[in-house]
């Protein structure tokens, strides 16, 4: 098989993305931002983690990709792009919905404000069969309890001997496994039939293992040589990208890279605390085992712009961008003050 | 010969058809258009052993797991979103293995089986869930349930002989998308790709896409492109919430169908749970609006407010702060005694009827154990009535738009 059968998505590199996140003007006046900004307690010139997930999100859909999305930081980034610099982008959801342009945020891919202004709100088949298994999804974008080496995603439980993956009509134990997560939903036929994933979680060794417990969504590959998707008959996609709350890894199945490398740090961010919360060996785009010291790009920094967009354009109320991670809890218990990063650029 | 009126009271369509152990697709999706007026009947009528259905509609799932009904449960997802990364008492439930079994399914692949079983085919084709280890979980196989007993029956009615089945496509992946075209071919000359947005796996030309189809050498030990077979979805009962219902039983759902059409219709019986029964004459002007033939409906049951706590589309918001109460006290469904305490206020809570519910219950919710102190508190202080009232949707929107929802 020729690697270039693989047509890759194009993602956009760090220099398109700050050349048209420079070019992005809001319109929204400092003034007014300013006001918005005390009024809620939130610095105009400092982001915080979820911030900086939503905006490094949105400067990653290729221009005018259509998204199927879920509820949460998936809303916040298309809703987002869609204001600033992918205006053309559509958001497709699982309850029927093709795309709609929010004017209230929804709290489910069920929730009818996320139909509001949608060209059409049909039924969950028509969401994964007119809308995607027909051809018209590039990219879905989805969350998960554990992520491995080759962007499998595990939505479905964790267990540990004597308890064994099956509920007790048949564990033989009397109970069940030893953890439930949601189930699938719509996490497997998304990151089956689109082009790319994009994957948003927080990094934690446990949830970063070599190989995830339950493959619920597969990634490029089970595992390496003769494991790929396509060996198993998957049609399309095998692009992934994982944005955490450290950085942003992508694979390259274009060229028969079908693990996750890095592709940078977020500010503010070591490349140790990287290393340290993933149970692989990290490599870099050429294949580089990459050491604490080794130097690697950082994500681009937020911009005034964008914030002040998404801020108070996307989630006015603060909804989600209320939301603290688990390391941005822990900080503020260390250091008596939330963990904020300073605006560069 | 006079038909006999299919419309008729909760507790009559109760317990004439719930029955323990036989497949109950409970329609609507999270927060919206919830069929919840039949699951509280269930629960004022303590039927035990409960087979639930639904594709990602956790919400009557988590009703019938907190008030310890559940046994079986066949679905794709038991998030409660934005409120809740797992409904709490479905998963220790699970974990603790009070609900015995759990056959797991992504929406897409439960969506097909019930459109197979929408329309009577003997299965449904699509490619979700293939590499997956959804494939390989089959609890209702591992359990002995599928397939035929010593009668040459059915082991259980409900349950399909397999999971799926995965084969070579015979028609050599030529219905897949996006479809091959060969602008050297005498017939297609010059033609140009297909016009869908997926390319991957195109040539560079973007025409050729068998070789990496043709790859897939597992499952059936052949290297060739492969087709999931899902059987249809024959659920004993489905019930659904809907806006209108004719007294013959034709329906309209507006706003999200969810998955409720083709469940509706993939049934044995159906019953229509609705805001108001109106003249059949009324939906019958503009029959194109309308979703659910009436010779599909064994039942309706008229049941205003039947989707509180979700959204009734146009007609009523869902009541967030109830959302905000109940994952306080399903913290509790961590202990045996505690699940035993959650399963009281749902029997409590339901009242005895569905008007003393609305009336009397709505607003007034508590819970207490140990160190979970729950209670329903919203702006108005509200209960019964004033606070379903507050919930009317705005017609333009057809949600209530300024609605506090506090995270």
């Amino acid at each position: 098989m020729s690697k270039k059968a693989i047509i890759p998505v194009h993602i956009p590199t760090v220099e398109e993305i700050e050349a048209r996140v420079k070019s992005f003007n809001s319109g929204i006046s400092d003034t007014d931002y300013e006001a918005y900004c005390k009024e809620n307690d939130v610095p105009p010139e400092e982001f915080t983690t979820m911030e900086l997930l939503a905006i490094a999100s949105s400067t990653m859909i290729p221009n005018g990709a259509s998204m199927f999305i879920g509820t949460g930081l998936p809303v916040l980034t298309m809703t987002l792009a869609q204001h600033t610099i992918n205006s053309e982008a559509i958001i497709v959801m699982e309850a029927g919905m093709l795309d709609p342009h929010f004017e209230h945020i929804p709290v489910s891919v069920a929730d009818i404000r996320g139909a509001y202004m949608a060209s059409t709100a049909l039924s969950m088949m028509d969401s994964f069969g007119t809308y995607e298994q027909r051809g018209y999804v590039t990219g879905g974008g989805l969350g998960g309890a554990e992520y491995d080496e080759y962007g499998n995603i595990n939505a479905t439980g964790l267990w540990e001997a004597p308890r064994n993956q099956w509920t007790s009509i048949a564990s033989g134990t009397g109970k069940g496994p030893n953890v439930i997560f949601t189930g699938s939903g719509g996490s497997n036929p998304i990151g089956t039939q689109s082009d790319f994933i994009l994957s948003v979680m927080v990094q934690e060794k446990r949830r970063f293992p070599y190989n995830v417990q339950f493959k619920t969504t597969l990634g490029a590959a089970r595992g390496p040589e003769g494991e790929s998707r396509w060996d198993y008959g998957v049609p399309r996609g095998g692009k992934g990208l994982m944005v955490s709350d450290l950085c942003i890894m992508e694979n390259f199945p274009e060229e028969g890279i079908y693990d996750m490398r890095l592709r940078s740090v977020h500010p503010d961010v070591s490349l140790k605390d990287v290393i340290d919360n993933v149970m692989w060996e990290l490599k870099d785009k050429s294949g580089k085992v990459l050491k604490p010291t080794d130097d690697v790009p950082t994500t681009p920094s937020p911009s005034h712009e964008q914030l002040k967009v998404l801020r108070m354009i996307v989630d006015p109320t603060r909804i989600y961008l209320k939301r603290k991670t688990v390391r941005e809890v822990a900080y503020e218990k260390e250091h008596g003050k939330p963990w904020r990063v300073k605006v560069k650029g | 010969m006079a038909e006999a009126s299919k419309i008729m009271s909760i507790k009559e369509a109760v317990s004439k058809f719930v029955k323990p152990h036989r497949a109950w697709v409970v329609g609507g999706f999270g927060y919206t258009r919830t069929n919840a007026s039949i699951p509280r009947e269930v629960i004022r009528q303590n039927i035990p052993n409960l087979y639930l259905q639904t594709n990602a509609g956790a919400t009557p799932v988590m009703m019938m797991a907190g008030a310890g009904q559940l046994d079986w449960i066949e679905m794709t997802y038991i998030g409660l979103e934005t409120i809740q990364p797992v409904s709490y008492e479905i998963r220790k439930g699970l974990e603790d293995g009070d609900i015995s079994a759990y056959m797991l399914f992504s929406n897409y692949s439960w969506a097909l089986r019930t459109q197979a079983g929408r329309f009577g085919m003997q299965f449904a084709t699509g490619m979700t869930d293939i590499g997956s280890d959804l494939i390989e979980y089959d609890i209702f196989g591992k359990a002995g349930l599928r397939g035929k007993n010593e009668k040459g029956m059915w082991v259980h009615p409900d349950i399909p002989p397999a999971r799926q089945v995965i084969i070579d496509d015979p028609f050599d992946g030529w219905g897949l998308r996006p479809h091959q075209y060969d602008p050297e071919n005498k017939w297609s000359q010059g033609d140009v790709p297909d016009t869908t947005w997926n390319k991957t796996a195109a040539e560079e030309d973007g025409i050729f896409y068998e070789k990496l189809r043709k790859q897939a050498n597992k499952y059936t030990g052949k290297a060739a492109v492969k087709a999931v077979l899902y059987p249809p979805a024959i659920p004993y009962l489905a019930t659904t919430h809907v806006q209108r219902c004719g007294n013959k039983g034709t329906a309209r759902i507006e706003g999200l169908l969810v998955p409720d059409v083709e469940q509706s219709l993939s049934a044995k019986y159906l019953v229509i749970a609705t805001e108001k029964v109106v003249p059949e004459e009324e939906l019958r002007f503009r029959p194109s609006e309308n979703q659910i033939p009436m010779i599909h409906v064994d039942a309706i049951v008229e049941t205003p407010w039947g989707g509180y706590p979700t959204n009734v589309t146009y007609m009523y918001d869902y009541d967030w702060m109830w959302w905000k109460f109940y994952i306080q006290a399903n913290r509790a469904a961590d202990t045996p005694d505690g699940r035993k305490a959650l399963a009281d206020y749902w029997h409590d809570i339901v009242g005895k009827d569905e008007w003393d519910f609305l009336q009397n219950k709505v607003g007034t919710d508590k819970f207490e154990f140990g160190k979970i102190k729950a209670k329903y508190e919203c702006p108005s202080g509200a209960t019964g009535f004033a606070r379903l009232y507050e919930l009317i949707a705005d017609t333009k929107y057809g949600y209530k738009p300024d609605q506090y929802r506090p995270i």
